[in-house]
């Protein structure tokens, strides 16, 4: 049963209380200010990362945990049940993953900003333990899903990545303290591939099989396409892992080379339902995904003239840019502010009875300044790695600060009605 | 897409409504304020507008309503009809005002004030229509494919063509 069919049959009765993923869309939301405030912090060091422990190391976090892996949690709590029929057995263990969670990202960031190894590796022990209750309820989920087979499957990969991922997260802190590792910068490189296209970038494409035909009223993604690109997608994100672990060119040119094969199958699926869907005028939010799909396009491509030492001197802080600022934020703040107004129109009424209109709930005006914003600010940020500038990167810091902050209340505004139960 | 000839034909309608929709999303987008009574091309939609929502919005919502919810509830899925005929409800008002709307101005054009009530109706009765069809092509429409017998669907379809 797709998921539309799932949410009309009775969804309601799988509907977890709201607090229950709006708790993360609004941790995400404050931790997306804190985000560029901190880059902004980090400006002067930022053109030239390639890791270390420090601010820009810190805002990486503040990103990678904070807004993009705690959205995803937060929207895989509610859609995921729906989709497979089966209700959660219970609230509290997402409500735990939840608490562990925020408090455990906050202290890893903290000792990644400040130095202070102990936090850093208790901050990364709390979130492990967050990350692998989630992902066991993730898999107990999935493994009902029988009728989306390709986006179970793209489900298994994001599982598996999430628990590699992890597993080289915690060695990482403890090779600080402890020189557990041959290769520091190795596992650092395969930690990047496996959270940015291992988990999110799985979550992503496997969603978007389902997210953009029903936002543009299209038929679903052809199986056998559909089956390619996650086969090329999977065999890409395992050579990059392998070929980081490894410090194997070969490997990372061959992953590189899969993942433009990948995207280019993805991107057609996406052009055959954007085309062949019914609805043409899809607004803001597939203006930020159209751009994101643009740089998911880029970042292969990027990745294959860093590793030629064709992307200039930080290429490398280039590619990380483009794949996690420039894709996967990009593409999650256009999904994001589409399913916020929709899941709270699920539990609002309108004042004169019924239910409420998604523009009731929505924000057009704080949409619009965060996104011109942020792709500003994305934009700014390319040209100061590009441009070795610090002065460049705290400017587009400051803007997507404001950003942010536009965002932050558009998040509050479809949170104070929904406490209210009234649009 | 389908091979149900019910559900291939709503689909077929929905393309219609969502086309229609859009246009006239485009038409209330503009900031130049209200069309001229003279454009012939404006005249035209509001026509095309009054009688899609009079005549075949109308003849889509009864059919479900009359024939096809009665019959998921008569195989044990009501849910789906019931959650349908209640945004029917929201949008049969909507859609009388709207057409009265746009047959006033055919040929005489908006005042200020009936072109503030054509675009605040206008605007809900999109919103509610593009979410009430996505629901319908994402839920409504494959149960019918995979649920109805044959003989159901030569009998539904008969009727639903007759009222064309």
């Amino acid at each position: 049963m797709t998921l539309a069919a799932a949410f009309l049959g009775g969804a309601k009765s799988r509907l977890l209380p709201p607090f229950v993923p709006f708790q993360f869309f609004g941790a995400a939301a404050a931790l997306h200010v804190a985000l560029w405030a901190t880059l902004l912090l980090a400006a002067a060091d930022f053109p030239r990362f390639l890791g270390g422990v420090g601010p820009t190391l810190a805002a990486v976090h503040l990103l990678t945990l904070g807004v993009l892996t705690t959205t995803a949690i937060g929207a895989a709590a509610q859609l995921l049940p729906v989709a497979t029929r089966r209700a959660l057995a219970a609230v509290w263990p997402i409500n735990a993953v939840f608490w562990l969670l925020v408090p455990g990202l906050l202290a890893l960031v903290a000792g990644m900003y400040e130095g202070w190894i102990g936090v850093l590796i208790a901050g990364a022990a709390t979130s492990t333990a967050a990350l692998l209750l989630f992902a066991f309820l993730f898999a107990d989920n999935l493994r009902r899903a029988g009728s989306l087979p390709v986006i179970a499957a793209y489900g298994w990969a994001a599982f598996a990545s999430l628990v590699l991922l992890v597993a080289l997260g915690v060695a990482l802190s403890v090779d600080y303290e402890a020189g557990v590792l041959p290769d520091h910068a190795a596992a650092a490189l395969a930690h990047m591939v496996l959270g940015s296209f291992g988990f999110m970038g799985m979550l992503a494409l496997g969603f978007s099989h389902v997210l953009v035909p029903m936002f543009a009223l299209a038929s679903a993604p052809d199986k056998r396409l559909s089956w390619i690109g996650f086969g090329l997608a999977a065999a890409s994100v395992l050579t990059g892992a392998l070929g980081a672990l490894a410090g194997s060119a070969a490997a990372l040119n061959g992953a590189c080379a899969l993942g433009v094969a990948a995207v280019a199958v993805h991107l057609r699926l996406m052009h055959v339902a954007l085309s062949t869907g019914m609805r043409k005028r899809l607004g803001l939010s597939f203006v930020l995904i159209r751009v994101a799909w643009a740089l998911l396009g880029a970042t292969p491509l990027i990745g294959l003239l860093a590793l030629h030492g064709l992307a200039g001197p930080n290429g490398g802080a280039l590619f990380g840019l483009v794949a996690l600022g420039g894709w996967l934020m990009t593409f999650l703040f256009g999904i994001l502010q589409r399913i916020m107004p929709f899941l709270a129109s699920m539990h609002v009424t309108k004042a004169a009875g019924g239910p409420p209109l998604l523009s009731d709930l929505g924000g057009g005006a704080t949409l619009a300044v965060h996104a011109a914003c942020h792709l500003a600010a994305v934009a700014g940020l390319a040209a100061a790695i590009v441009l070795d500038s610090g002065l460049a990167a705290g400017l587009a810091a400051g803007i997507g600060l404001i950003g942010a902050l536009a965002f932050g209340a558009f998040t509050l505004g479809v949170v104070r009605r929904l406490a209210s139960g009234r649009a | 897409m389908f091979s149900n000839r019910i559900s291939q034909t709503l689909h077929e309608e929905h393309r219609a409504t969502i086309a229609l929709m859009e246009r006239l999303e485009k038409l209330i987008s503009r900031r130049q304020g209200p069309p001229s009574a003279a454009d012939a091309e404006t005249a035209q939609f509001l026509r095309a507008l009054a009688s899609g929502v009079e005549a075949e919005v109308k003849r889509h919502f009864d059919f479900e309503e009359q024939h096809l919810f009665t019959y998921l509830e008569s195989i044990g899925d009501r849910a789906i009809g019931d959650h349908l005929t209640g945004e029917h409800a929201m949008m049969r008002p909507l859609g009388e005002r709207l057409a009265a709307l746009a047959r006033a101005a055919d040929g005489a054009g908006f005042d200020p004030a009936e072109w503030n009530a054509f675009r605040r109706v206008g605007a809900e009765f999109i919103e509610r229509m593009l979410v009430h069809v996505q629901k319908e092509e994402m839920a409504l429409l494959p149960l019918v494919e995979d649920a109805m017998d044959g003989e159901t669907e030569t009998r539904l379809y008969e009727a639903y063509a007759a009222t064309a």
